[in-house]
């Protein structure tokens, strides 16, 4: 008897103590996300949380973006990340819009401050916010088809120090150290890391390499009170340019270094009252020689072999908004300005290239959006917004008007969503100003979506299904004689999606998605893709199993084949100071394929695309020591 | 950026973590954080007082509103509240993004509180955190 009741209490002791860690942990879930991202209004959101990228071992932004079928990770010809890579132009992702907490990375020349932060190391992020098509103004007032929002860890859930250490394949090592802390009236967070990534290179032609190293050195700061953020914000990269602007893939020697500086100042008059003040500055020189002479470009370059080109950038923006309420309505209404001034010095061959006149931006943007609940269970989103830009040089003014509406749902099983959005995305000035493009008559992107959305969310399932159609007008497009178009054809984009969430017993959870895209009329053709994942987390008391695997499959004519990228990892939890954790990316080596990159063969004069993996096959071992 | 509460976990936690202190059948609480005001209301063995003396437990998160009159048992989100007041007997917060949770070891003993064994991996020593 006394056998069974000390068998009894020990039980229990154990259930009580199993339960309050249950609790911790569903807490610690149910608390994961900011309160913007409760606001399921604002659009279909997919959001990484601070255990999904804890889980993951998330190292760099790419182990997010990756799982996107229309445009996930792809990087360009100089090795930078960028959207919609093509040919010879530095960046063609003005479409995406990044935000770290409420403040731009902007780049006034590339339109987006994607091609400085594409691959950021997340070390210093507690979740990411992912928007697509149908942002609300309330988000950006920015044009954008992808909205990216990375906030920052502060002091509320993070104080102290952290230092993590990470080495990998091929010599990669990444060490970073934050601290923060909470005083009465401000908190702040400080991080800093040292990012040394080495890849392989791919065959260039004639026995070049294509490198594509990479060395960062990231400082971020915040200073916070209730009313008032301070961020602060600065990357030095040092790094190979992989095929760079040889027309040839024979590239003797090339390499990028870029300097990008951000600070930004936000002051909450009210709740509903805030003015944010921003400045944004990124150099960037690029040395490229060459084993053949630099041909192929619209500018006589025949028989010179060396480049040297260095790009200025700064943006100034002030941005306001008001949010009225009354009755069933909220009334936001905002004001941005933005000064953009850029210019790129360029050499060749000991020559200098005339510099372009159109040196300078100042855009101005005026949005008004309105949430009315028609019923307790139906809302109604509406926005306008009107931009006018002010260019010098030869470049015409011109004024945009774009909106979206919104309609959403709360039906007993489910929450359904309905948007259209027009949005016109404006030219980015480097694809205009760059002496190497032959720019004709360029015109505005236009982008027409619909999309419908249905979620639902019973307990531990949470299922997600949206139907997409877009319109895409004037895509920037590159040939591979450096002429830009702005493709004539309208694309239209068909998508469907369907991603469901699966949490077991709290420590377990299944992922799963499923992507399909039809594009027709593209500057390629037609095609489609296909992606799917599988995600499964695991925890076993100190034991953290992550396993994931991706496929993708492109059917354009002129890449048929399957990827299939399966990453995992175990992290062990030593104790509440130190944690240690083992990672494979791409264990299969065989990833998805970029085949943005060509060139002409100098012996068959054949202009090839050259197909290699942007996410090499890695293994990292990482410690993490908590003070 | 504020996060998002989960009230109604929120409440079940306190629930279990005052009832181990107090172990009475329903605990008073005291507290001027009106965030907090929802979560006791929602716990289902403790309900809100309006002064500290009537209070079994204070809830304190901010120095401003540590109680100065008569001080009952405090617990605490604020790690300073927790450091600096020795009348605080435990703490509820976010350390490295995880939520903790810590009872002091002397301080339970000068208040003659002894908790039951299932909570010991809790209980921590002054020194230890």
């Amino acid at each position: 008897m006394h056998k069974n009741a000390l068998y009894t209490l020990l039980l229990t002791s154990l259930l009580m103590g199993d339960e309050m860690d249950m609790m911790l942990k569903e807490y610690a879930h149910k608390s994961d996300l900011s309160e913007e991202t409760k606001k399921e209004n604002i659009g279909h959101i997919n959001v990484y949380t601070r255990n999904d990228l804890d889980r993951m071992q998330a190292r760099n932004l790419k182990d997010v973006i990756k799982q996107y079928s229309f445009f996930g990770y792809t990087e360009n010809r100089y090795a930078n990340a960028d959207m919609f890579s093509t040919g010879l132009m530095s960046s063609n992702s003005s479409q995406m819009t990044v935000y770290i907490d409420d403040q731009e990375v902007a780049s006034g020349i590339q339109g987006s401050g994607y091609s400085i932060l594409g691959n950021i190391e997340l070390d210093f992020v507690d979740h990411i916010e992912i928007y697509m098509n149908e942002p609300s103004y309330s988000l950006t007032a920015e044009p954008s088809y992808v909205v990216l929002k990375l906030y920052s860890k502060n002091a509320e859930r993070d104080e102290g120090g952290s230092l993590s250490l990470r080495y990998g394949s091929r010599g990669s090592n990444q060490e970073n150290l934050s601290y923060a802390q909470k005083y009465e009236t401000f908190s702040y967070y400080a991080y800093g890391a040292h990012v040394q990534e080495n890849r392989d290179s791919v065959d260039g032609n004639l026995g070049a390499d294509l490198e594509q190293d990479k060395k960062d050195l990231h400082l971020f700061a915040t200073l916070k009170s209730d009313t008032d953020s301070l961020q602060f914000h600065y990357l030095k990269r040092v790094q190979d340019a992989f095929a760079g602007i040889s027309p040839t893939l024979t590239p003797n020697n090339n390499n990028i270094e870029s300097d990008y500086f951000h600070v930004g100042y936000k002051k909450a008059f009210t709740d509903d009252l805030s003015l944010t003040v921003t400045y944004d500055q990124h150099e960037s020189t690029f040395d490229h020689k060459d084993i053949l002479p630099l041909t192929g470009s619209s500018t006589d370059i025949s028989n010179l072999y060396n480049l040297n080109s260095r790009v200025d950038d700064q943006v100034i923006t002030a941005k306001v908004q008001h949010l009225f309420r009354f009755d069933d309505h909220r009334l936001l209404s905002g004001m941005k300005y933005r000064n953009n001034q850029f210019k790129i010095d360029e050499t060749i061959g000991g020559v200098t290239l005339p510099q372009d006149p159109f040196d300078e931006q100042h855009i101005l943007t005026l949005f008004l959006e309105d949430e009315y609940d028609i019923t307790e269970n139906i809302l109604l989103t509406t926005g306008i917004k009107y931009a006018n830009f002010h260019n010098n040089g030869n470049v015409d003014d011109n004024d945009h008007l774009s909106g979206h509406l919104g309609l959403l749902h709360d039906i007993s099983i489910g929450t359904s969503k309905f948007f259209v959005n027009y949005e016109v995305i404006p030219i980015a000035p480097s694809i205009r100003i760059d002496p190497l493009l032959d720019t004709g008559d360029l015109k505005d992107q236009t982008m027409l979506s619909t999309t419908y959305a249905f979620s639902r969310k019973k307990e531990s399932l949470e299922n997600t299904f949206i139907l997409r159609y877009m319109r895409l007008k004037n895509f920037n497009y590159i040939r591979p004689d450096s002429t830009v178009e702005s493709f004539q054809e309208t694309q239209k984009v068909y998508e469907i999606n369907l991603f469901s969430k699966y949490r077991f017993k709290t420590d377990h959870e299944l992922q799963f998605g499923i992507d399909y895209s039809h594009i027709d009329d593209s500057p390629v053709g037609d095609f489609a893709i296909l992606n799917g994942y599988i995600r499964v987390f695991d925890t076993w008391g100190k034991i953290r199993l992550f396993n994931e695997l991706f496929m993708h499959n492109n059917y354009a004519d002129y890449h048929k084949d399957l990827s299939l990228d399966y990453s995992a990892g175990i992290d062990y939890h030593v104790n509440d100071t130190l944690n240690i954790a083992f990672k494979g990316e791409n264990i299969f080596n065989s990833s998805r394929l970029n085949t943005t990159t060509y060139g002409v063969d100098p012996v068959t004069s054949k202009v090839e695309t050259r197909p290699y993996q942007t996410i090499q096959q890695t293994f990292l071992l990482q410690v993490k020591y908590l003070f | 950026m504020s996060y998002a509460f989960d009230t109604s976990m929120a409440a079940k936690i306190y629930d279990k973590l005052f009832l181990a202190v107090i172990q009475k059948e329903r605990v008073a609480v005291y507290t001027v954080d009106k965030a907090y005001f929802e979560v006791i209301e929602q716990a289902p063995d403790l309900y809100l007082v309006e002064g500290p003396e009537q209070a079994d437990i204070a809830l304190v998160n901010h120095k401003e509103d540590l109680p100065s009159t008569t001080y009952p048992l405090i617990f605490t989100t604020d790690i300073r509240i927790y450091e600096e007041h020795l009348s605080t007997i435990g703490i509820f917060y976010w350390d490295h993004g995880r939520p903790k949770i810590i009872f002091s070891k002397e301080r339970l003993r000068a208040f003659n509180i002894t908790l039951h064994e299932q909570w010991s991996k809790y209980v921590k020593s002054d020194g230890e955190l």
